[in-house]
C-alpha cells in the first residue's frame, strides 16, 4: 500500500469537509466582518438532525438512498432555518455595537446550542446506521472507499455551484457588493438585510451538508463534535485568507492534507515519540505559521485594499 | 403637478451637533437645483438623510410615499438616486459589474443590457475597461461610472454630491454634458457643488446652505446677482 498516496486521499476528503465549513465562516466574516463562532455548532446539529432521520427512517424499508436524502435535506432545511434565526435573534440588534459584543454572543451563541444538543440528544456517541456502500476500489495502490468518493464528489460540486454563483449570477454580484459596503449597496436598490440572512443561510446549509459527511466519514456524531471540527474550519478560512470564498476552499484542502500527512508520518519521523493522536496539532502548527508569513492568509487581501 | 420631493423641517444630528437644521424644500418633476454653501455647512448630511443613509426627524415624502427614516434600498426604489461624493463606486468589482448593480432593481433585463451597452458605446474607456476592477479607473472615469451607473436605475431624482471635485476640467465637461442629456430625459436633479458658478449656470434654481440652514433660494440668475452671494461664493 502507498502510504503517500493513501494519506494524499484521505487528507482530501477530509479536506473536503473543512473546506464546506469554512465557507460559512468566509462569507459571514466577508460580509459582517463577523467570525460566528456558532458555525461549528451548527455543523454539529445538521450531522444530529440527519442522523436523528436517517435512523428514524433506517428500519422503514424504505430504499436507503432516499433515506440518506431525507436526512440530508432535513438536516439542511434545519440549519438554515437556525442560522437564518441566529442572525435575527443575536447578531442583528448588535450590528452597529462595538465588535466585541456580537462575538461574545456568537461564543454564547455556541454554548446555548451544545447544551441543546446535549440535552436533546444526550452524552453519548451516536452511531450512523449502517446503510451506507461498504465498498472501496484501488488507485496506484491506494484504498478509496465509496464514502470517500461520495464526499469528494459532492463537496466538489457544491463548491463549483456556490463559486459561480458568487462570481457569475447577480445575486453573487449584490453579494460581493453588499461585502465591500453595504451602504453604498443600498443605495442600488440592494436590502443589505436580505443579503446577509441570505449569506447566513446558505453557510448554514453547506455545514449541515459538511456535519452530514463527516458524520457519515467516521460513522460517528456527537453534541461536542462541533467544537474542534468548527475550530479546524476556521482555521482553513483564515488559512486561505478569511472572506475569500477560493480561500476557504484551498485552505480546507490544505488542512485537511497537512493534517493527513502528519498523522501518516508523525510517528515515523520522531521514532515513536508522538503518534498519530497528535494530528491535531499540525492544523494549528500550519495556521500559525502562515499567519506569521502572510497575515491576510493565502488568498487573502491587505485589508487596506480591502476598504 | 405634485412635487417629486417634498421636505419639510428636515433635520440631522450627529449626537449634539445639528449638521442640517429644520430645512424644508420641494423639487418638482425635471427640475434641477443646487446646493450651494461652504464646507461644513450640511449639504452632504442633507444628501445623506434623503437617501437614507443618516437618520433624520421632520417629515420627507416624494408624490406618493413617505421616506423619513427609511433604509437605502427603500429609498432607491423610489426613484430616487445618490451619486456620492468622492467615488462611489465598487472599486473592486468590474466597471461591467457596477452598471449591472444600477440596474438591480430593474426587471426588463434585455432593456437593461441595451441601455448598458449605450453607455459602453458612449464612453469608449468605459468600454475598455469594464472587465478591469473599478478601482483602476481614474477619478473622473470614476465619477461618469457612477453617475452613469445611477442613471442606470432609471431614476426620477438624482442626487449629485461634489460630481467636479478633484476632476481636471475636461472631465468637469465630461460629467455636466453626461448629466445635461439625462436631465433632458426628465431626470430631476439635486446638485451640491463647491464651484457655485458651475452649479448655477446648471441649475433653474439654488439654494444655500450656511451652518446646517437654507438662508437664501432663488432662481439662479437671481442668485448669481446677489451681492451676497458673491462675495460668499463666487469671489466678486
Amino acid at each position: 500500500m502507498d502510504i503517500l498516496l493513501q494519506q494524499l486521499i484521505n487528507g482530501l476528503v477530509l479536506g473536503s469537509v473543512y473546506a464546506l465549513i469554512a465557507l460559512g465562516y468566509t462569507m459571514v466574516y466577508g460580509i459582517l466582518e463577523l467570525i460566528n463562532f456558532a458555525h461549528g455548532e451548527i455543523t454539529m446539529i445538521g450531522a444530529m438532525l440527519a442522523l436523528a432521520v436517517i435512523t428514524h427512517l433506517a428500519g422503514s424499508g424504505l430504499p436507503v438512498p432516499i433515506v440518506l436524502l431525507a436526512g440530508l435535506l432535513t438536516a439542511m432545511a434545519g440549519c438554515s432555518v437556525l442560522g437564518y434565526a441566529i442572525e435575527r435573534v443575536a447578531y442583528r440588534p448588535l450590528r452597529h455595537a462595538p465588535r466585541l459584543a456580537p462575538l461574545i454572543t456568537a461564543i454564547g451563541v455556541s454554548i446555548v446550542l451544545q447544551n441543546l444538543a446535549m440535552l436533546i440528544w444526550g452524552r453519548e456517541y451516536i452511531s450512523f446506521p449502517p446503510l451506507l456502500p461498504q465498498g472501496w476500489f484501488d488507485v496506484h495502490g491506494a484504498r478509496v472507499t465509496d464514502v470517500q468518493l461520495i464526499i469528494l464528489v459532492t463537496a466538489g460540486i457544491l463548491m463549483l455551484v456556490l463559486d459561480n454563483l458568487v462570481r457569475r449570477t447577480s445575486l453573487g454580484r449584490a453579494m460581493r457588493a453588499t461585502a465591500q459596503s453595504p451602504q453604498l449597496a443600498g443605495l442600488m436598490g440592494i436590502d443589505a438585510n436580505h443579503i446577509i440572512s441570505l449569506t447566513f443561510i446558505l453557510g448554514s446549509a453547506l455545514a449541515a451538508i459538511g456535519g452530514f459527511l463527516v458524520s457519515a466519514y467516521y460513522g460517528l456524531a456527537h453534541y461536542y463534535m462541533g467544537f474542534l471540527l468548527g475550530l479546524k474550519a476556521f482555521s482553513a478560512a483564515v488559512l486561505g485568507g478569511i472572506g475569500n470564498l477560493r480561500g476557504a476552499m484551498l485552505g480546507g484542502l490544505l488542512l485537511g492534507v497537512i493534517e493527513s500527512l502528519g498523522a501518516g508520518y508523525i510517528g515515523s519521523l520522531t521514532h515513536g515519540v508522538f503518534g498519530s493522536n497528535y494530528q491535531d496539532v499540525f492544523a494549528f502548527l500550519v495556521l500559525i505559521a502562515v499567519l506569521i508569513i502572510r497575515p491576510a492568509g493565502l488568498l487573502g487581501q491587505n485589508t487596506a485594499d480591502r476598504a | 403637478m405634485k412635487p417629486i420631493l417634498t421636505l419639510d423641517k428636515v433635520s440631522v444630528h450627529y449626537g449634539k451637533l445639528h449638521a442640517v437644521q429644520q430645512v424644508s424644500f420641494v423639487i418638482q418633476p425635471g427640475e434641477r437645483l443646487c446646493l450651494i454653501g461652504a464646507n461644513g455647512a450640511g449639504k452632504t448630511s442633507l444628501l445623506k438623510a434623503i437617501a437614507g443613509l443618516l437618520p433624520a426627524s421632520g417629515s420627507m415624502h416624494t408624490d406618493s410615499v413617505a421616506i423619513t427614516r427609511k433604509p437605502p434600498h427603500f429609498v432607491a426604489a423610489q426613484g430616487i438616486a445618490l451619486v456620492p461624493e468622492g467615488r462611489g463606486i465598487f472599486k473592486q468589482l468590474s466597471v461591467l459589474e457596477n452598471l449591472q448593480l444600477g440596474a438591480w432593481l430593474r426587471k426588463d433585463t434585455a432593456a437593461v443590457q441595451t441601455d448598458i451597452d449605450n453607455i459602453l458605446q458612449q464612453f469608449p474607456r468605459l468600454a475598455e475597461r469594464r472587465h478591469q476592477r473599478g478601482g483602476q479607473l481614474s477619478g473622473g472615469e470614476q465619477q461618469l461610472l457612477a453617475i452613469q451607473r445611477a442613471l442606470l436605475g432609471k431614476p426620477r431624482l438624482l442626487l449629485l454630491d461634489e460630481p467636479s471635485m478633484g476632476l481636471a476640467p475636461v472631465m468637469v465637461n465630461a460629467v455636466f454634458d453626461s448629466l445635461e442629456k439625462a436631465c433632458r430625459q426628465g431626470v430631476a436633479l439635486l446638485l451640491v457643488e463647491q464651484n457655485a458658478r458651475l452649479a448655477l449656470g446648471f441649475c433653474q434654481r439654488g439654494l444655500v446652505m450656511e451652518s446646517g440652514r437654507i438662508t437664501l433660494t432663488g432662481d439662479s440668475g437671481s442668485l448669481l446677482d446677489n451681492a451676497q452671494v458673491q462675495a460668499a461664493y463666487l469671489g466678486l
